[in-house]
């Protein structure tokens, strides 16, 4: 991969991550930090224009390592937690939270995993319940594995927790580092999936619904557990025939009997990234959509909402026993 | 729109002279040379951080406060080892006094050396790895309250290093290594106000385009925002506002439906 300039924070300049990133990417420019925020977080900057050629930055992670997910957010498990071992994505989806909460399009990336899985540990050691940890909430958890190599230090290190289960969100069919790994039980390889028209309008950048299905396939004939992401639910003219058909596609081809679970969302954003989100989107159709705004939290119009989640409640429910589905 | 701020009149003549720009004359606290369509102006700020930070304010409000228009600082600046005559790029800005900290964003491949800038309080000839100069982090500091950081750039042409300089009092010699950097400056503006154009031409279309609608219909403030919204889109398709599907007579609430309507069957 090519960046135009690659910052890093001093204190990591030496950190055996930072080398071996070093190792796999060109670029024009170093630059040395003290602090990432000094780049990332510096108001008065095009997150769009950035999108053009963003930059890489490697720091460190001081605090706030490990968090709680909002309450209703789960697959299952009553305690929940997420981490971002990155900041931003290499897709560009319309709709995404992200360019309403970062100032920046610049990738960050963490190096000090070790402090990561350290406090996972300790949150798992005072705990008999399983705990489940998200990735990906930040940024694609696979997409820039060739650059970060974060899974194949986490799918070992969770493979050796016993009571924890982690969720790998993405897009990506950068699988390398899944076929080169032996499936481990408490991982959950999740696929954000959408219609084939919503891909083209709304994913840009990202790889086609046929190319996700067809790693799907292939991640399960390894012995992967699947979970599906059905997450943001875009609602356009056809959609009731477009997501009966897209349900339809999917649970044809994938093993409905191998999936751990299955998400369904609508598209929400709290009210502060939203109104920057607004400011910086120009050509977006996600504000065709009918928004509301509940307790600073902005959403689809209430009606659509309950109309789409149930609707794609039942189709789903024909291929899948409803205790596998989570509305989050 | 592109707004040059140059410490000397010797450092800005070259260019002033390139683009043929004109005197406003109106002005003496600072000399400003513009064109007659408006699409670049040089200001000479004076020696230091503080005159650059005021003459980016003083040449905002002269130019009718545009948001987001390109600021660049030039100017001649001396570094270590750098050759006398080559055209630079800053890509971070250190004020050695304050702390204060810039890094310009580069959207593009530009095939320029990029260095850091140490701005200092005085004259500093002390030759290190970074430009030195007396102008860079208040031109940005100040630039930035009125543009985005990736329109905000310093273009420094070495005229001084440890093993020789360029003679400070001559203008012609000021003139001539100048001159010969004046067309990848030339190409360096043009990529950045395609950019510009890009990415913020629409948003003056719909700050003149709501006006109008709003001085002639009552709307709400969130109809005010959903207007702008749907206008945004709209302008992204289509250069001009069609009023045959609405008119100034509708309320606003049909106004929005009538538009949201037609870039539904568009979109």
């Amino acid at each position: 991969m090519n960046f135009d300039t690659i910052y890093i924070e001093k204190k990591v300049r030496d950190h055996p991550q930072t080398n071996n990133i070093l190792k796999k990417i060109k670029y024009n420019n170093i630059i040395f930090c003290e602090n990432y925020k000094e780049i990332f977080n510096s108001k008065k900057q095009s997150f769009r224009i950035q999108k053009l050629n963003p930059s890489i930055i490697l720091a460190h992670k001081s605090n706030n390592l490990i968090l709680e997910t909002p309450k209703n957010f789960t697959i299952g498990h009553k305690k929940n937690f997420y981490f971002s071992h990155m900041l931003n994505c290499i897709y560009d989806c319309k709709y995404c939270f992200l360019q309403g909460m970062f100032n920046s399009a610049n990738y960050v990336v963490f190096v000090n995993y070790k402090d990561f899985s350290n406090q996972i540990k300790l949150i798992t050691s005072k705990s008999n319940e399983v705990s489940c940890f998200f990735s990906g909430y930040d940024c694609d958890s696979l997409a820039m594995e060739k650059i970060t190599n974060f899974l194949d230090y986490y799918i070992d290190f969770f493979r050796s927790l016993r009571n924890s289960t982690l969720e790998i969100r993405t897009k990506s069919i950068n699988i390398g580092v899944l076929k080169k790994k032996k499936p481990a039980k408490n991982v959950i390889v999740a696929y954000s999936l959408n219609p084939s028209n919503i891909i083209n309008s709304y994913e840009t950048k990202t790889p086609s619904l046929e190319k996700r299905i067809k790693t799907i396939v292939k991640l399960q004939e390894k012995g992967w557990m699947i979970g599906l992401r059905f997450d943001p639910i875009i609602w356009t003219q056809n959609a009731k025939l477009d997501y009966s058909l897209f349900f339809q596609k999917i649970f044809k081809k994938i093993n409905s009997h191998k999936i751990h679970s299955v998400t369904i969302g609508n598209f929400r954003m709290p009210k502060n990234y939203y109104k920057r989100f607004f400011k910086i989107q120009k050509n977006n159709s996600i504000f065709l959509q009918e928004m509301q705004n509940i307790s600073n939290l902005v959403t689809v119009n209430e009606k659509i909402k309950k109309e789409n989640t149930v609707f794609c409640l039942s189709e789903i429910a024909k291929y899948l026993p409803k205790n596998k589905i989570f509305i989050n | 729109m592109i707004h040059l701020i140059i410490a000397t009149n010797a450092e800005a003549r070259p260019l002033i002279d390139y683009y043929k720009l004109k005197k406003k004359s109106e002005f003496n606290e600072f000399q400003i040379y513009s064109n007659n369509k408006k699409e670049l102006s040089i200001t000479i700020c004076g020696i230091g951080k503080v005159s650059a930070a005021i003459s980016v304010t003083h040449t905002y409000y002269e130019f009718g406060c545009q948001k987001n228009q390109i600021w660049i600082n030039f100017g001649l600046a001396g570094h270590k080892n750098i050759n006398l005559g080559e055209l630079v790029l800053v890509n971070k800005v250190i004020d050695t006094t304050n702390n204060y900290k810039f890094y310009p964003f580069f959207a593009e491949k530009i095939n320029l050396l990029r260095v850091n800038c140490k701005t200092y309080d005085s004259p500093n000839y002390n030759y290190t790895e970074n430009l030195t100069d007396m102008e860079c982090s208040g031109f940005f500091f100040s630039a930035n309250k009125y543009s985005t950081k990736e329109l905000i750039h310093s273009i420094k042409i070495i005229s001084d290093n440890k093993l020789g300089k360029i003679n400070f009092k001559n203008k012609l010699e000021i003139n001539q290594i100048i001159e010969k950097k004046i067309e990848v400056i030339n190409t360096f503006m043009i990529k950045i106000e395609a950019l510009r154009k890009k990415f913020f031409s629409i948003d003056l279309k719909i700050d003149e385009e709501s006006k109008k609608i709003f001085s002639e219909v009552k709307f709400t403030f969130t109809q005010k925002q959903q207007l702008k919204k749907l206008l945004q889109i709209y302008f992204t398709k289509f250069t001009n506002l069609r009023y045959d599907n609405i008119n100034l007579k509708m309320p606003a609430g049909l106004i929005i439906s009538k538009l949201r309507h037609m870039l539904d069957h568009e979109l």
